[in-house]
């Protein structure tokens, strides 16, 4: 490359007020590779591009350097407007001045000036050991992986599917669901998952489409976008589904009883070694927990075995490996929430619930057969504190965003404890309401308005048992008393955290993760679903803390994203060579 | 849901259920080695003896068969369910001596070496085999025969039955390991004796 230009955006709001543009024109045009170095219109528009254009015509270069505000939103269309003038993608280097200087160093004048020419001078440097592009054709392997089947995944594989593509859909448990089939019912309209998800679960399991991988992980993938291979570890369920019937006599006969993960540990509804995990389970295939079934720990026990009618248990079995091809990927692990000891203020106690045990005690179809009890004693309680942002907002205990559906969910719980307790009250204490969904301020109001829920604004500072009764010591801004509460049970609204080994998955796909282990999007408002690598797509709570209508509309937007890469037979891959 | 008192402690329990059932939901111990969640409670160890006191008057009961009632009142650790547990553990002690699980119970309310004839049998009769072979295998092979100090669990005629599906529920739930695997067979107690006993 002889002639190479520089051309930078005159953006007042990212650039121009931030560096003196003529100065770094004149420090750059000192470099000795540059034989031409302007600024020009903002490069957005139509105009600004169009000079770019005429200047590379009129001073014959055949390289340049542009600047930008953001490199991810704005390289497609530069690239393509360089090629209208006959310049190849390896010609062509931006530079992102907003993220390296402007924001960094907003109104330092002369030191912003300075870092806006080294970084410049860095880039002509770069672009002068650009050789040649390569262009390259990937055939589109028009199937998708999705990781993860709780509703978001669920939506994302019943969209893909609908569109004519084949779906593999990976799920860690033995079923799909996810956290949203724990739940007894849903704000702001208060219908029960097990009436509105269980017809999805049941459509994923029997779509034609759709090839569940229930009780498997991904191992590992290689490959790119339209062309990845994906390892994925079927883990041993010692129970061989294809002569299982689901009669469920093993889950019956066997002799070994287990806190049940699904039910999250309640006393009341204890699993067994052999089991499947709910009664609506998709598949309703068991699996055998190796690390307390009495075979495996005593070797004594073969009842499983035994009493099974179509001889389908196999104490024998090993993970299995099975390799899949897929053009693209959807991310949709979920959430899980944030363990109770985080908050070292709030007491250990057994009337201290987190959110989805008290879900499981709501629910008709729980443990108690929605009767609420105390895990202490048993009693019926008749004053109830609902405690939001516990790690949320919190950037000591727990985490410093907003889990965004705690308010809600807390009132929800609140207004069923009142449909289950008629004669209870209960309090929720909150730092601020956050009530964004449609419908969300009506059924508040309504909670306040019908069901007498007492709101305090405030922080809850200390959670004790005192004899009988749980103490809740907080403070009520509102009006500027501190609050004492003496409650018989305390539902705490953890924060969201991402499904433990997302770090490990996001590893295996390459992707980038926030700091707090949400995969990262590559624009948070303009590409919410577009990991850092092409090809894989993120929606649900896997990306963020969101509510179940948010979870579903990102799913349907991760599938037409997948559908509209599969619309392609090939995908064009430039690469740059370097000398 | 009915109200009774355990201890000082004021628990609510489900109609039907038993005393032991629901001092076992609300983390309250009372030592058992014949019950087991799965199957129907039996009575047989009377390790879970407990006071209760109705009407002023106080008796001792089973908790493992006894229902809870409204106000009832229940005290696991009284000096009389002490005494009594510790005579039986001595008395199991005395039976099985070399039960690890017998010894630790025995070892907790202080008895190393019991005042009674040291006997070296496996089985405390608890009868958790027979249960798991008529409701876990609903096989029915396993059974109480005799009568007193003759009683002992057997299969019809002292002879393995071809109708064991050896599914093991028995010697996996047994509290002393009294009946084992070996080379593939499970060994009863009944199976150790020299010569053939007949139908006692």
């Amino acid at each position: 490359m002889n002639r190479i230009g520089v051309f930078l955006c005159h953006c007042d709001l990212n650039f121009s007020g931030d560096m003196d543009l003529q100065r770094v024109v004149d420090g750059i045009s000192e470099h000795k590779d540059v034989a031409y170095a302007t600024y020009c219109r903002d490069m957005c528009l139509d105009l600004g591009l169009e000079s770019v254009q005429k200047s590379i015509q009129e001073e014959n270069l055949d390289g340049v350097v542009l600047t930008s505000c953001s490199e991810a939103l704005h390289r497609d269309a530069f690239i393509e407007a360089m090629e209208t003038v006959g310049l190849q993608p390896h010609q062509v280097n931006i530079v992102d001045l907003k993220q390296l200087v402007g924001w960094p160093h907003s109104y330092q004048g002369e030191e912003s000036t300075m870092k806006a020419i080294d970084a410049l001078s860095a880039s002509v440097d770069d672009l002068r050991r650009h050789v040649s592009t390569s262009v390259s054709n990937v055939s589109v392997v028009k199937r998708a992986l999705v990781i993860g089947g709780g509703i978001a995944g669920i939506q994302a594989s019943l969209d893909i599917a609908d569109g004519g593509y084949e779906v593999i859909l990976v799920e860690k448990t033995s079923s799909v669901g996810g956290h949203m089939i724990q739940y007894s019912e849903v704000f702001p309209t208060l219908d029960c998952p097990q009436c509105i998800e269980t017809p999805k679960m049941v459509e994923v399991g029997q779509h034609p489409n759709i090839k569940l991988y229930p009780y498997s992980e991904v191992e590992s993938v290689v490959g790119e976008a339209g062309n990845f291979t994906v390892t994925i570890r079927k883990k041993a369920s010692y129970v061989d589904w294809d002569k299982c019937n689901g009669c469920g006599v093993c889950q019956q006969k066997c002799p070994t009883i287990v806190p049940s993960e699904f039910q999250r540990g309640l006393p009341f509804g204890p699993r067994r070694a052999i089991y499947i995990p709910f009664a609506q389970a998709v598949p309703n295939k068991p699996v055998l927990d190796r690390e307390h079934c009495g075979h495996f720990t005593t070797g004594l026990c073969q009842v499983c075995s035994k009493v099974c009618p179509r001889e389908a248990i196999d104490y024998e079995q090993v993970d299995m490996f099975v390799e899949e091809k897929v053009g693209a990927i959807v991310i949709a692990t979920g959430f899980e929430l944030m363990p109770k000891s985080g908050v070292p203020e709030y007491e250990q106690d057994k009337d201290i619930l987190e959110g989805i045990e008290f879900e499981r005690l709501l629910c008709p179809g729980g443990p108690t057969a929605g009767e609420i009890l105390r895990l202490s004693d048993g009693k019926s309680p008749k004053e109830v504190v609902f405690v939001g942002c516990c790690g949320s907002r919190d950037p000591e205990h727990g985490v410093p965003y907003c889990s965004r559906v705690c308010c809600m969910y807390l009132t929800k719980m609140a207004l069923l404890y009142k449909h289950a307790v008629h004669d209870g009250q209960a309090y929720m204490c909150y730092i601020d309401l956050r009530t964004t969904g449609k419908g969300y301020e009506d059924f508040v109001q309504r909670a306040v308005e019908e069901y007498g829920l007492v709101y305090l604004r405030g922080k809850v500072s200390k959670i004790f048992r005192e004899g009988e009764k749980i103490k809740v010591l907080g403070a009520d801004t509102l009006t500027g008393n501190s609050v004492e509460i003496s409650c018989d049970m305390v539902v705490l609204g953890l924060a969201m955290m991402p499904s433990p080994g997302i770090k490990e998955l996001a590893n295996k796909l390459g992707v980038k993760t926030d700091e707090f282990g949400f995969i990262s999007e590559v624009h948070p408002k303009l590409h919410p679903l577009e990991t850092s690598v092409p090809g894989i797509f993120v929606c649900g709570t896997a990306q963020g803390p969101k509510d179940i209508p948010d979870s579903v509309s990102q799913g349907g937007a991760a599938a037409s994203k997948v559908l509209g890469l599969f619309s392609k037979d090939e995908l064009t891959v430039q690469k740059v060579a370097v000398g | 849901m009915i109200r009774l008192n355990i201890d000082g402690k004021d628990i609510w329990a489900k109609e039907g259920s038993t005393i032991l059932e629901a001092a076992q939901l609300y983390g309250i111990e009372i030592p058992t080695l014949c019950h087991h969640p799965v199957l129907t409670p039996y009575g047989a160890c009377r390790l879970c003896s407990v006071e209760i006191i109705q009407k002023g008057r106080s008796r001792v009961v089973i908790s493992c068969l006894y229902p809870v009632s409204e106000g009832l009142e229940v005290k696991v650790n009284s000096e009389r369910v002490a005494r009594l547990r510790r005579s039986i553990l001595e008395l199991l002690l005395a039976r099985c001596s070399k039960s690890e699980k017998i010894r630790e119970l025995a070892r907790e309310v202080g008895i190393s070496e019991p005042r009674f004839k040291v006997e070296d049998d496996d089985c405390i009769l608890c009868g958790l085999c027979v249960r798991a072979c008529r409701e876990i295998s609903e096989k029915k092979i396993l059974a109480f025969v005799g009568r007193g100090t003759q009683k002992e669990v057997a299969a019809p005629f002292f002879e393995p039955s071809p109708e064991c599906i050896e599914c093991g529920a028995c010697a996996y739930l047994c509290p002393t390991g009294a009946i084992r695997y070996e080379d593939g067979k499970l060994i009863f107690p009944w199976m150790k004796k020299t010569s053939a006993v007949g139908i006692t």
